[in-house]
């Protein structure tokens, strides 16, 4: 019955596809290539569907109603992938974009790893802003979220207020944090001044003086795993702006815990600390998991912020600042398609080492 | 509470103070709080570069990307909320496209887009910017599709309304609030957007606020009081959306995460 309804539907879409390739190869042939093209076939794609939905009516609804997802996720994502991953294996520069693309193979990948010295850094720097960022987002904003549990008043304004910058443009954050960190009247060297301490030289690739005097591990930390003042104002700005992200969904949860198991620990003498960790951290878990994945993911996508601070500069630069500087700055588009696939790859490693730790699916989150 | 609070919208205050200060009071060495409130930077930003262009630009994008989103994907997540339609392959490439990366699909949409004549044109820059929202905007109604009663639609069923009339008169109204938190957040995301900008559209004509904003920081000298006009420019309509419609936006991030 299901299999006979599905064979019906064959033709009639058939027709319908075969009448949108035509319009839309009408238009491209007549027009000139540009934005009156696209917008005259998105018209024509939005009369045929309405014609197809009056036509089939509420019979295909499961199908016909995300041809426009669809063809909208074929147009700007199947599509570019697959051609990222062919241009993986060809050399493809502004030189030879427009004359014969060699076949070169895997050598583009192993051409990332042996002839650039800034991929290894630039991965390296990703991971660790991953990995420090989310640990102290989520530190800050479990240990706020347990300290602000109780109402407070006008809560839901604080609320919003606190939402703010996570709201904001990364590239006002990026700005902002340039003036608030300037070394010369920043607002923080300011108030370090006035209760009489040195500023401090943020924003500069200076090592952490701290870090620097750690025995044996400390000149290595600098050299390969940026304790230098850059990196460590990357941190803040980008903690700053998400630390109530994570602050606010965790109280949420915190708050929408059953009361029945707490008591029960109450009358056992169960310890703060031992309620904490053998039963609000399980309790949470799985919410845990949650923000950690989307911030995650989201940390993974930094560019705003971090271009607005310091541009492409070598010594801050992470994987999508990397991608632009050499594919589009440079033109190689193939290298930049290579460094485009390995972030690629970590976000899907991110993404299926947390569906393996914390077993949830995923959040719907940008 | 408060006092935390000041953390976060102390910078903003900082920048907004910034934005009316005279070019003295900003590049001076110490703690200016006392100063003469001036127009000149906001006067700057409009008179001597397009920023009313920008703005206009910005604004279209915004509401264009939205109305693309919102459209296909309120269609696609009914589908996938009463038919559970799509299959396998559909939800693992939504979800996929979540977790991708912007910067991994800029090298291929920027050559399609020069082939196709669209650099340094707001419309492949829209094109962009909604399919990256369109997985975010499914998942979220999908989420308040499902909380609307299907006795309702087979009432209506019943009264003879079609699927699609169900759809618009009585599922949609009845999700009105998650539609509006869907709107509020892809108008939002639109309008922050910022990589795609500087790539797909970076021409005069074409330019968003973001980019226009960030180029007065990548000089040698900052002139800091434009670029304080230009963020608050840029802020502010995202602080209006907060504080007005602070409901949906909450609602919003919560379902849109746990969903």
């Amino acid at each position: 019955m299901v299999l006979q309804r599905q064979v019906r539907l064959i033709p009639t879409l058939g027709v319908w596809i075969a009448a949108l390739a035509a319009s839309w190869v009408a238009i491209w042939r007549l027009m000139p290539p540009g934005p009156g093209a696209i917008l005259a076939s998105g018209v024509a794609f939005v009369a045929l569907y309405v014609a197809l939905m009056v036509r089939l009516g509420d019979g295909y609804l499961s199908f016909t109603l995300l041809i426009p997802a669809m063809i909208l996720l074929l147009a700007v994502t199947v599509v570019p992938i697959a051609f990222l991953i062919y241009l993986s294996f060809f050399q493809v520069t502004i030189l030879n974009f427009r004359g014969h693309w060699p076949f070169v193979g895997v050598e583009n990948f192993i051409r990332v790893f042996r002839e650039d010295p800034l991929f290894l850094p630039t991965l390296i720097r990703t991971l660790e802003l991953l990995v420090l960022g989310l640990a102290l987002q989520f530190a800050l904003g479990l240990g706020m979220a347990l300290w602000l549990n109780r109402r407070v008043r006008f809560e839901s304004l604080l609320s919003t207020l606190i939402l703010l910058p996570m709201m904001t443009n990364s590239i006002v954050v990026g700005m902002l944090w340039k003036h608030l960190l300037s070394f010369y009247n920043g607002l923080f060297n300011l108030l370090l001044n006035l209760v009489g301490l040195e500023g401090l030289p943020w924003l500069t690739q200076m090592p952490i003086g701290w870090a620097q005097a750690l025995p044996a591990l400390g000149p290595w930390a600098v050299e390969h795993l940026n304790a230098n003042y850059a990196f460590l104002s990357i941190l803040i700005a980008n903690t700053w702006q998400w630390m109530p992200f994570m602050f606010l969904l965790l109280r949420a949860a915190l708050r929408s815990l059953p009361v029945e198991p707490f008591e029960a620990a109450r009358i056992d003498g169960a310890g703060a600390w031992q309620t904490f960790f053998f039963l609000t951290l399980p309790l949470l878990k799985g919410v845990i998991g949650v923000v950690l994945l989307v911030r995650a993911i989201d940390i993974l996508k930094t560019f705003g912020m971090i271009w607005a601070l310091f541009g492409n500069a070598t010594i801050t630069r992470v994987m999508p600042i990397h991608i632009y500087t050499v594919g589009i700055q440079t033109q190689d588009y193939s290298q930049g398609a290579v460094l485009s696939l390995i972030l690629a790859g970590v976000s899907v490693l991110v993404y299926w080492a947390f569906q393996r730790g914390f077993g949830r699916k995923a959040p719907a989150w940008d | 509470m408060g006092l935390v609070t000041l953390v976060w919208v102390g910078p903003f205050f900082w920048m907004a103070l910034g934005s009316f200060k005279p070019r003295e009071s900003i590049i001076a060495t110490e703690l200016v709080l006392r100063f003469s409130p001036t127009w000149e930077n906001y006067n700057a930003i409009f008179s001597r570069f397009a920023f009313w262009t920008y703005t206009a630009n910005s604004f279209l994008v915004a509401i264009a990307t939205t109305f693309i989103t919102v459209a296909a994907s309120i269609l696609a997540a009914y589908a996938l909320s009463r038919y559970r339609a799509g299959g396998r392959l559909f939800e693992f490439w939504l979800m996929f496209t979540r977790m991708l990366p912007p910067a991994t699909l800029l090298i291929p949409l920027f050559l399609i887009f020069r082939t196709l004549g669209l650099i340094n044109t707001l419309t492949g820059l829209i094109l962009a910017d909604a399919s990256f929202l369109l997985s975010f905007s499914v998942w979220l109604l999908r989420g308040f599709f499902d909380e609307v009663p299907v006795g309702l639609e087979e009432a209506a069923a019943c009264d003879g309304a079609s699927r699609m009339q169900s759809l618009f008169y009585i599922v949609l109204p009845m999700a009105a609030p998650g539609v509006t938190a869907t709107v509020i957040l892809s108008l939002i995301f639109a309008w922050n957007e910022y990589l795609f900008a500087i790539v797909f559209a970076s021409a005069t004509a074409s330019k968003t606020l973001p980019a226009a904003a960030n180029d007065f920081i990548t000089g040698y000298a900052i002139n800091w009081g434009p670029v304080f006009a230009s963020g608050v420019i840029i802020v502010l309509p995202v602080a209006a959306a907060a504080l007005l419609l602070q409901r949906y936006i909450v609602q919003g991030l919560t379902l849109g995460a746990f969903k």
